[in-house]
């Protein structure tokens, strides 16, 4: 598993020169999580984050697509992230199978790192499901283009439920039971 | 008289000018001219805002986006409502058509000129509003005009029927019987004529796989037309075993020197083989290495077609009777359900057998057919109803897809003969058989050593000329397609069609010729934003110069090059940069 935390990011901002940006597959945990396993039929969130931005390159900006696969997985609401406080919302798109989302700074760039947004998403089906970044667009001030290092996707293992696990053994169970007894 | 005095003054006071009616112009959008929407545009436009006069501030001048001659909140609203929108792609022309069967399978070749392709007016996408398409090179120009724009084929997506291309947005077709099935001659989603103009040899099953059937049953030759013979390996050469065996194949005439004439004479794309030893024939070649080992049979289910007859055949067909029966019990026909037949471009859906008529790749779904070439993680074999939700087309779900339905969609429980993984679904396994075909009578394939390290190796058909060549003629869309999912799709689902209007220079031969912009799609060149691909079709009894720029010639009937009887056709890939 690769994990990556953003205080990593921070130190090392005057090292890497441009940010990274990737999918926090599990924000209760520490760092970035680039892996996580969710029961099918549950709800859940990831952060999609940025950093290391540095003050020279400071976004004021930026656009990108969630590409998932919709047949285990749907997007149900997108929540802001304090990277760009207040941002102008100028593309919120959850049709599958891409989330497309774009933002626009209300006064000054901003460096350092952060969430960028928190996607709400319902597992529908077991499976395993690329949450895969796509054309990003980070934007400074004035529109100029500013590049970044990597993109990090996740990888979500999406398992039954734990109730029909229960029921299916329990039903496994009851019909072994009935041939014992006959 | 006294109205047309009053005319102009009328005009006056409604704002005209005194040479006609005043048009407010249409939004730019695109406020850094770099022909897409984004968040570029919009942070230059908040970066000059406000201004008051833009004639003050040239600089900011291209961020008045409404044209009212300043920069305020409602331009960078003009920015929100367009956002994503591509009004124009433009760059490179390489020249392409190096591999003669697929011409966008290396479009690699040296930068020949460049073009641009723009939106009908800037607060369009070029996707859903093609405007004007123009080509350069050093000594000409080029400009055509539109004639249609093409779209992927249109599905029921609860009964996996065909839908007509002109039938309204929330249009079904649940029976086949109603007024917007697809029915013969019915406009067409995507474009026929794109599809003629990259399939035009039409018996090569390298680039386009198309109907085997005409050409091939030759007598002497096979007595069962190859139509059914490639259905029968889709279908994974199923034969019941009530009929003695698995393979039908073995059940044909022994090979002999005739029997490879006629093979050379009406199959020249199945390749000789110049690393065999003397005496292998074609039917070695052909037969050699589908069973048991490279090919899966499917499962016969309760909603699977009847065999089609031998009396199906049109007349003039040869076949051998009983041989014949044998190849159609063990076609796709009995094996597929109408909804999977559909996916390959037969079958009742289409009043088409796959067994007699062969699959059709026009009408087919290109997820379906490229299933087993395509990465894993590809979506592939879907659409968005009009809510928004995503489905997998009847007859392409697996048992983990929502709307599963065993009678439909078929048996999953089908394996590669490889590595032991589970197809996703039936098709996929379908698919798998077809990418053998493919890889089988690629010719790169060394029948001495279908398992090569390196080169075509029938374990990993994708790296097969046959199936590079098949690929090559889908493209994947970039994001925000105005037409939506399905990403991969076949070329003549993409773009729009023109007919060259006017020339100049070394690009004077093409006037009058069909123009196919195939894209935008994702580049096949690396550092490329975005690539088309664009295929030029003469009218028929054209005559061209061979020092046109783009220009391919490809062998005629005679199978050669350089010859009078040379076919050509302008093959050219834009870049983006």
């Amino acid at each position: 598993m690769v994990v990556l935390s953003i205080a990593v990011l921070l130190l090392s901002e005057a090292v890497v020169a441009l940010p990274i940006v990737a999918v926090d597959a599990d924000p209760g945990m520490p760092g970035i999580q680039a892996t996580r396993t969710v029961a099918a039929g549950s709800s859940f969130t990831v952060d999609l984050v940025i950093g290391p931005v540095a003050l020279s390159e400071a976004i004021s900006g930026w656009e990108l697509d969630l590409h998932m696969d919709p047949t285990r997985l749907l997007a149900t609401g997108v929540t802001n992230g304090a990277f760009l406080p207040g941002a102008i919302d100028l593309e919120t798109d959850l049709l599958p199978p891409d989330v497309n989302l774009a933002r626009l700074a209300v006064s000054t760039p901003v460096s350092g790192a952060g969430v960028l947004a928190t996607i709400d998403l319902d597992a529908l089906a077991p499976g395993v499901v690329v949450l895969d970044l796509r054309n990003v667009v980070l934007s400074g001030p004035g529109g100029v283009l500013v590049g970044f290092a990597d993109l990090e996707s996740a990888t979500l293992t999406l398992v039954p439920e734990p109730g029909s696990t229960v029921l299916a053994l329990a039903g496994l169970a009851a019909v072994a039971s009935l041939r014992r007894t006959r | 008289m006294m109205k047309w005095l009053l005319l102009p003054v009328a005009l006056l006071a409604l704002g005209a000018g005194p040479c006609g009616p005043a048009v407010a112009p249409a939004p730019a959008p695109d406020a850094n001219d770099d022909g897409v929407v984004n968040v570029l545009d919009a942070a230059f436009v908040q970066s000059c805002t406000p201004v008051p006069d833009v004639s003050v501030v040239p600089a900011c001048s291209a961020a008045d986006t409404d044209g009212d001659g300043a920069v305020d909140s409602a331009d960078l609203a003009v920015v929100i409502n367009h956002f994503g929108i591509r009004v124009r792609v433009a760059g490179d022309l390489h020249v392409a058509g190096i591999g003669v069967a697929a011409p966008f399978a290396d479009v690699s070749g040296a930068v020949g000129g460049s073009f641009v392709w723009s939106a009908a007016s800037p607060d369009q996408d070029l996707r859903a509003a093609p405007g004007a398409l123009s080509w350069a090179t050093p000594a000409g120009s080029l400009s055509a005009t539109l004639v249609r724009t093409n779209a992927p084929r249109r599905i029921d997506l609860t009964t996996g029927r065909p839908i007509r291309g002109d039938a309204p947005a929330d249009a079904t077709c649940t029976t086949g019987a109603g007024p917007d099935c697809a029915s013969a001659g019915a406009p067409e989603a995507a474009n026929p004529a794109a599809f003629d103009a990259l399939c035009i040899e039409e018996t090569s099953i390298f680039g386009c796989p198309l109907e085997f059937y005409q050409d091939l049953t030759t007598p002497g030759f096979f007595p069962v037309p190859m139509t059914t013979i490639f259905a029968s390996i889709l279908a994974g050469d199923n034969a019941p075993a009530t009929l003695g065996g698995p393979t039908w194949f073995s059940a044909l005439a022994p090979t002999s020197a005739s029997f490879d004439t006629a093979v050379a004479a009406a199959a020249p794309f199945i390749a000789p083989c110049a690393t065999c030893p003397p005496g292998t024939t074609y039917f070695d070649l052909v037969s050699a290495s589908f069973r048991p080992s490279t090919i899966v049979a499917l499962e016969r289910g309760p909603e699977d077609g009847p065999a089609a007859l031998e009396s199906d055949y049109p007349p003039g067909v040869v076949v051998t009777p009983g041989i014949a029966t044998l190849a159609l019990l063990s076609g796709a026909d009995p094996f597929l359900s109408a909804a999977q037949e559909s996916l390959f471009g037969c079958g009742p859906f289409f009043d088409r057998s796959c067994d007699i008529l062969g699959l059709h790749l026009f009408h087919s779904e290109a997820g379906a057919v490229l299933e087993a070439l395509l990465p894993a993680a590809e979506l592939r074999c879907g659409r968005i109803d009009a809510v928004g939700t995503w489905h997998v087309l009847p007859g392409c779900r697996g048992s983990a897809d929502p709307g599963y339905d065993p009678l439909v969609d078929g048996s999953i429980a089908r394996v590669n003969p490889y590595d032991g993984s589970s197809f996703r679904s039936e098709t996929g396994a379908a698919s798998w058989n077809f990418s053998q075909l493919q890889a089988r009578i690629s010719p790169d394939l060394d029948p001495l050593d279908p398992f090569a390290a390196a080169g075509c190796n029938l374990q990993f058909p994708e790296t097969c000329n046959g199936a590079v060549e098949l690929l090559s003629n889908s493209t994947l869309t970039l994001a925000d397609d105005p037409s939506g999912p399905p990403q991969r799709r076949w070329l003549w689902e993409l773009g729009a069609e023109y007919l060259v209007a006017a020339t100049s220079g070394d690009l004077a031969p093409y006037q009058g010729w069909s123009l196919f912009a195939l894209g935008p799609e994702q580049p096949r060149l690396a550092g490329a934003q975005a690539g088309v691909a664009f295929l030029l079709q003469a009218p028929a009894g054209t005559t061209v110069p061979n020092t046109t720029p783009f220009l391919v010639r490809y062998p005629g009937a005679d199978g050669a090059t350089g010859t009078p009887d040379d076919p050509f056709r302008g093959a050219a890939y834009g870049e983006t940069p």
